[in-house]
């Protein structure tokens, strides 16, 4: 199945390279920046745009604004006349234009995304004439800031105590989602959760000898990536998160409350419940260190 | 080596800033394709000291002068490069550079991130190698004398505590830490261009201790900081082929994990010697965890996307991805006086029924895709995807093991290699009814394959309804309803409850935005958003997850001079657990509910005083989880806790509150140089109950006689942090 889908990729490739046919190119350059910065100066020749690559496009302005020539015409009339400003234009338009060049490599499959088929046009986040981010022409200073204009809940739980490094700028929202991306769940850019997880914290990857089964299968299953109040960037407290599952007769699933806790009963109670090693500190991790897999043979219970 | 740094970089500085005009001269004439500019920081900063290693959980604010900041970019001609730097010669310092000469392309990015995890750590043991933590042994013969030979209804937690008193006084420091530092190095052919091919290679260590480790030795837990000193390298080769019919795109990666420490030991305070663990006398004279094995993964893949008409776009990738792991098991125990039943010692690699894994997990990936416009308002979207997680691992089987490092425990344990495969197709088709609406609809069928699960296969139908309404050029709403049903088949015999991540399940989601931007320089934002799981077959375990949340914000920039903005975000989030206790050989049920509150408020403000002059910047933000567990239950188990006043609710759990306040005035000495001053204020306040705050907690209730937490100093802290920076832009 494996060595068949390898062998159809390479056909499929290999076709298409050798049936590739020139294709027209744009027209000649007619048009420069300098007749637009006439009215359009910040645009033209703002520092965040002059210096880029779309600055120096052969067509110049006229490569993504259309009716550039009758709009100058109408001003210098006096008259109105079409607007090229892609502002006011619908999302799809603007998409459309700007993937003219750029639906490739990781914009390939945005038109199938979630982005595009809500409406969110390439100018919702990127600015091509005034970007404030240092790489990809953001119209933030960094990428968080940008999906956060939408993605309210995420602010918020980025705030959280257990949070990845992205409010202090270590890691950004697009470490884990490609926003462009169209073929994969949640726009991870990975083939799956775990897979995304593995590249920071490889030590995870195993296989191990003992396998914790919904470790294996989502590491979700157990953690909240976008932030947690609770340690570890979990779902849930322990013990509480592992009796989620661990239901059974003996210490899992007892009933952990506020007397098997520092404050609810420092002493032993004559006749009452005491401090529980289960529920205080690391909780079922005390002895149960090993929860992503253990390699021991001694490691059954996930303790070596 | 700080300050030498900063002085390189200085004397750097100078040199670039020296070196502009001759950059101008080299093109007068084309000034925008010949271009050099950069920006260069320094800051001198003063601060409270924090005990908490929360505060600098993963940035460094360091006391005196440092430089924040120092950028160069330039172009010149036709090809361009650029070096951004963050935090000079920090723990957290930040390079980013690439060198662009039109065909070829080279770039880099250096981030070092330090995980600043608890400082002050207790602990009764000091490192004395990498990996291995030692007592002395003298201590430890006195320490197991006395436990020994007192009887056991005596050694509860006074007595423990008095025992322990003399050395727990005597214990060290340490601080849990880790250093990771990634370089991303790439070299681009053809970017840009038709044809393109990138070598990418991704170094990083992480060296110090990642988390803490708990090791549970006889009859006590010791906690540790995990020794830690990984490196991971990735190696990818990246080539694509784009042309106006689509394109073609091929990789190859490869991964590895090598993890120079191998095992993590640990004198145990009670014993200096080795003995079989019989009625709580015994165990081990030194404790182990296994440390994370060395592992390897590779992975080609490729794919096309071929472009037609009408947005019609065909979309194929395969990936196939091969991850290893085969490092030398570690023995059963340390413990020399454990045997097994051939007499062969539990202690030696020699004794192993075998001696490494042989792991192997093969991953397949398969995503289809068909995207079309046949008509203006009508699109259509399929998607198939497999993704086939193959765990190729041979299943061993061991005579026994050692629990606990105490007696060898007979009885053969098989392993067991998990594996899953999942198969998703989604329809989408949307229609744009005229100008202003957009509604789609969505229909998706998930199906998961597992090997050694409880239920062999799960089946998970849904729909998607959503609408936008973009009613004019100030008005946007967009809402969107999502319900989705799924069911287990082929459930093991025998099993009556399944795990929530296989147990049936309805889901229903909602989302509701509301965009207003009534005038010019305002802009009222709504949000809702609600998600509701209840799991339906398992009697006990995980029953319902439910999560609300509300959001408003509003950005106004009133006139050119100020611009504000503030937001407010309410979030509920209830889980809800039902499970059993065993009394007089009766399932007595109680249940738990975890019911989290968090309000949230932040805004920030800009005030051009002067223009182009003086700018007043403030900004702010506060979050409050207040999180409660709350239980219920049948009187027997009241009973059991009647001694306690009954059953009680857990109000302090994962408690949170976090405000920070922000002001900066900013001054443009002259076009090229700003002179800043600020300050903030940030408290932190965290509460549980659960939270371990001295050292030791042995625990009352036999056998359990200890737990010697480090309790690492990452809780409350508050600070002032003052500062003042001058930037020179060249």
């Amino acid at each position: 199945m494996r060595r068949s889908l390898l062998v159809l990729t390479f056909a499929v490739g290999w076709v298409l390279a050798g049936s590739s046919v020139a294709s027209a190119q744009p027209a000649a350059a007619t048009w420069t920046a300098k007749d637009c910065q006439v009215c359009h100066e910040q645009a033209a020749t703002g520092p965040s745009f002059i210096h880029t690559k779309h600055a120096a496009l052969e067509s110049s302005c006229a490569t993504c604004h259309s009716n550039v020539s009758e709009h100058y015409k109408a001003k210098v009339d006096g008259v109105d006349g079409p607007s090229p400003s892609l502002k006011k234009a619908k999302a799809s338009e603007v998409n459309r234009t700007c993937l003219t060049c750029h639906e490739k490599a990781k914009q390939a499959s945005f038109l199938s995304s979630m982005h595009a088929r809500r409406g969110v046009a390439c100018i919702s986040c990127h600015s091509v004439h005034d970007s404030k981010s240092k790489r990809a022409l953001l119209k933030t200073a960094n990428d968080a800031e940008t999906c956060y204009s939408c993605h309210k809940a995420y602010r918020v739980k980025m705030q959280r105590t257990s949070h990845h490094p992205v409010r202090e700028g270590k890691m950004s929202c697009s470490s884990c989602h490609n926003p462009h991306e169209g073929t994969t769940p949640k726009m991870l850019s990975a083939n799956s959760v775990n897979e995304k997880c593995y590249q920071c914290h490889t030590e995870k990857r195993g296989p191990f000898l003992h396998e914790h089964a919904p470790v294996r299968t989502n590491c979700v299953t157990c953690h909240e990536p976008h932030g947690s109040n609770h340690d570890k960037l979990l779902n849930a407290s322990m013990p509480y998160l592992c009796q989620r599952c661990h239901f059974s007769g003996g210490h899992p699933g007892n009933l952990y409350d506020l007397s098997n806790t520092l404050k609810g009963s420092p002493v032993p109670v004559p006749g009452g419940t005491v401090i529980s090693a289960r529920s205080v500190d690391r909780d079922c991790k005390n002895c149960h260190s090993q929860l992503h897999g253990s390699n021991a043979l001694s490691g059954t219970v996930f303790g070596r | 080596m700080k300050r030498l740094t900063i002085s390189l970089v200085l004397v750097a500085c100078g040199f670039f800033t020296a070196s502009t005009p001759l950059f101008a001269q080299d093109d007068p004439t084309n000034p925008a394709s010949n271009w050099f500019s950069g920006r260069a920081s320094l800051l001198l900063l003063g601060r409270d000291d924090v005990a908490s290693s929360k505060f600098e959980e993963y940035r460094e604010y360091p006391k005196g002068v440092s430089m924040p900041i120092f950028d160069v970019a330039g172009g010149y001609n036709g090809k361009s490069y650029a070096l951004f730097s963050e935090g000079i010669s920090q723990r957290d310092q930040r390079y980013r550079g690439f060198l662009d000469m039109g065909w070829v392309r080279a770039s880099v990015d250096y981030n070092e991130i330090m995980h600043n995890i608890g400082f002050k750590g207790q602990t009764l043991v000091s490192e004395t190698a990498p990996g291995v933590y030692s007592m002395s042994k003298t201590l430890r013969t006195s320490l197991q004398n006395t436990y020994d030979t007192t009887p056991s209804a005596t050694r509860i937690y006074p007595w423990l505590l008095d025992l322990y008193l003399p050395t727990l006084q005597s214990q060290n420091f340490v601080d849990v830490s880790l250093q990771r530092n990634r370089g991303t190095y790439a070299f681009d052919i053809g970017k840009g261009h038709p044809v393109g091919l990138t070598m990418t290679y991704i170094r990083e260590t992480r060296v110090g201790a990642k988390d803490t480790t708990p090791i549970y030795v006889s009859s006590q837990t010791i906690e540790l900081p995990t020794p830690t000193d990984f490196l991971t390298q990735d190696f990818t080769l990246n080539g694509a082929l784009d042309r106006k019919w689509g394109n073609v795109h091929a990789a190859y990666g490869y991964n590895w994990f090598n993890d120079h420490l191998t095992i993590l030991t640990v004198d145990n305070p009670l014993r200096d010697s080795d003995a079989p663990y019989v009625n709580s006398i015994g165990g081990p004279a030194l404790g182990h965890n296994v440390l994370p094995p060395d592992n390897s993964a590779s992975t080609f893949s490729g794919g096309t996307m071929l472009k037609f008409a009408r947005q019609t776009r065909l979309l194929a990738d395969v990936a196939l991805s091969q991850w290893k792991q085969n490092a030398q098991f570690q023995p059963y125990t340390l413990n020399t006086a454990v045997l097994l039943p051939s007499g062969a010692p539990a202690s030696a690699t020699s004794s192993l029924p075998f001696q490494s894994l042989n792991g192997q997990i093969d991953t397949t990936t398969v995503n289809l895709g068909f995207n079309s416009r046949p008509m203006d308002p009508l699109y259509v979207s399929l998607k198939y995807r497999d993704y086939d997680f193959n765990n190729k691992t041979p299943r061993l089987t061991q005579p026994g093991y050692v629990a606990w490092d105490r007696a060898w425990t007979a009885g053969n344990i098989t392993s067991t290699p998990y594996g899953y495969q999942t198969k998703r197709f989604d329809g989408i088709a949307g229609y744009e009814v005229g100008e202003s609406l957009a509604i789609e609809f969505a229909y998706r069928n998930v199906i998961d394959d597992r090997t050694f699960r409880e239920a062999e296969t799960t089946t998970e139908n849904g729909v998607a309804l959503t609408a936008i309404l973009h009613g004019s050029d100030w008005a946007l709403v967009r809402a969107t309803y999502d319900n989705s049903s799924r069911t287990a088949k082929g459930i093991e015999a025998g099993v009556t409850d399944l795990y929530f991540d296989q147990a049936n399940r309805d889901s229903d989601k909602a989302g509701f935005d509301l965009e207003l931007s009534p005038t010019d320089g305002l802009t009222v934002v709504a949000s809702y958003y609600y998600r509701k799981d209840n799991y339906k077959n398992p009697t006990f375990g995980y029953q319902s997850a439910k999560y609300n949340m509300f959001s408003g914000e509003v950005d106004l920039a009133a006139t050119s001079r100020a611009s504000c903005n503030f937001y407010y975000t309410y979030e509920v989030n209830q889980d809800g657990h039902k499970g059993y206790q065993t009394i007089s050989s009766v399932k007595e049920w109680y249940t738990s509910m975890a019911d989290d509150k968090t309000n949230s408020v932040g805004g920030s403000a800009t005030f051009h005083l002067v223009p182009d002059k003086w700018t007043l910047l403030v900004d702010g933000n506060y979050q409050k989880v207040n999180g409660l567990m709350a239980f219920a239950g049948s009187p027997a188990i009241q009973n059991t806790r009647a001694g306690n006043g009954g059953i009680k609710d857990i109000p302090n759990h994962d408690d949170t509150t976090y405000t920070t306040i922000r002001g900066e005035v900013a001054y443009a000495l002259a076009k090229s140089w700003n002179w800043t001053l600020g300050a903030f204020y940030r408290d932190y306040t965290y509460d549980d109950a659960s939270s371990t705050a001295t050292l030791p907690f042995p625990q009352s209730n036999y056998p359990m006689v200890g737990l010697f937490t480090l309790s690492p100093n990452n809780g409350s802290y508050n600070v002032t942090v003052g500062y003042t920076s001058m930037t020179y832009r060249f």
